[in-house]
């Protein structure tokens, strides 16, 4: 993956905070996908202004001594998300 | 020709039965959900309404689905009321909009409703046919209708246990010379159950129960009794593969149904046989219902 591609969150999607994790919901594709913490924290940071590399920053400089592991696990959710249609690439 | 009126969830149909066969099946399987349509006001009610026709000649059943088209040719008894009620189902869940339309069995205690929602195949039929010979009165054992409300209604046809699933139950039986046997299903009616005759079972029209508890029933061959808390997360999602007529509330319906899903206890249920649930499981599901 490359880190300074920018990922936005797809609109269609709604969304229902379940005690912390996230359902997602999309009407049109009726496909419903379950959102761990982890991955909820990287799909709300996917905001079209941060790059990949943005992303790990802001997670490794909360959690500085995963740093590695983070870097891994988030390239590892943006890949899933994209696969789910839950965020889409923008050009910058 | 008899006229019968289906009524369930605003989402009317009519069957037609073209015989005495057809009337008596009708009248004896389904009458907790439809009416006779005896007089002309009743009749000018059912106007561009979807028309299930049933006919019984030369030891067939045969079932017209005309909206759909489609026709079956059935022998047995039980297979009639299987792909009849199928067909019900199909048009009650195509037709609602006020209510979700879960593929589901549900019992009740009291007011309370203990919803079951869960693929084909999962044993949640059998299930049931557990709890109503345990004291449960029986709502349905395919599709409920949930109210954004919490309010609950089903589709009240015979208990359907597939062949193989006839032996596990066999020792909850108290007539079981009433099954109708088929070849897809074995129609199970509540008096063939329970020993008592279907009005001393049903739900009583005043009130509407509400819902109180999901359980996600599994049957597994040999895996014993495991009886889980679900995260609401999980029972979201589960649900979600339950629901069959999201395409007619306004954005699936899904906000709304999170809300009862946050709101109601949410438990996992996999077991092998009803000699592997504990004896205090009916006290269990009592208190998630209180």
């Amino acid at each position: 993956m490359n880190l300074a591609h920018h990922y936005r969150r797809v609109p269609e999607w709604l969304i229902e905070d379940m005690d912390g994790d996230l359902l997602a919901f999309n009407p049109v594709s009726t496909m419903t996908v379950h959102l761990n913490v982890p991955s909820s924290v990287v799909w709300r940071l996917c905001d079209e202004d941060r790059s990949v590399a943005d992303i790990i920053d802001v997670l490794t400089q909360a959690y500085p001594a995963q740093v590695e592991q983070i870097a891994h696990d988030v390239v590892e959710v943006i890949e899933q998300l994209a696969q789910q249609a839950l965020i889409e690439q923008v050009i910058i | 020709m008899g006229v019968w009126s289906v009524n369930i969830g605003g989402a009317p149909l009519t069957l037609h039965a073209f015989d005495d066969e057809s009337n008596d099946l009708i009248r004896s399987m389904l009458s907790s959900f439809v009416v006779k349509i005896t007089d002309d006001k009743m009749r000018a009610n059912i106007i561009d309404q979807p028309i299930i026709s049933l006919r019984y000649a030369n030891r067939l059943w045969k079932i017209h689905d005309a909206d759909s088209n489609l026709t079956y040719d059935i022998s047995a008894a039980g297979d009639a009321i299987y792909y009849l009620t199928d067909r019900i189902a199909y048009h009650v869940a195509d037709r609602t909009a006020d209510a979700h339309c879960l593929h589901a069995a549900a019992v009740v205690r009291g007011r309370k409703a203990l919803l079951m929602p869960a693929v084909s195949g999962s044993g949640k039929s059998s299930f049931c046919a557990w709890l109503v010979s345990q004291g449960y009165r029986y709502l349905t054992d395919e599709l409920v209708l949930l109210k954004p409300t919490g309010g609950v209604t089903g589709l009240r046809r015979p208990i359907q246990i597939k062949p193989q699933g006839l032996e596990a139950i066999a020792n909850l039986l108290e007539k079981p010379e009433q099954i109708l046997a088929g070849q897809s299903a074995n129609a199970i009616s509540i008096e063939c159950l329970t020993g008592l005759a279907q009005e001393a079972r049903q739900i009583k029209s005043e009130y509407e129960p509400e819902i109180s508890g999901f359980v996600f029933p599994k049957y597994r061959p040999a895996a014993g009794f495991k009886f889980t808390k679900l995260p609401s997360a999980e029972a979201g999602l589960a649900l979600m593969g339950c629901h069959v007529n999201f395409r007619n509330l306004e954005n699936g319906g899904f906000k709304e149904l999170m809300t009862l899903v946050r709101s109601t206890p949410s438990y996992s249920l996999v077991y092998g046989g009803f000699s592997d649930l504990p004896e205090n499981f009916i006290s269990q599901l009592d208190a998630l219902l209180s």
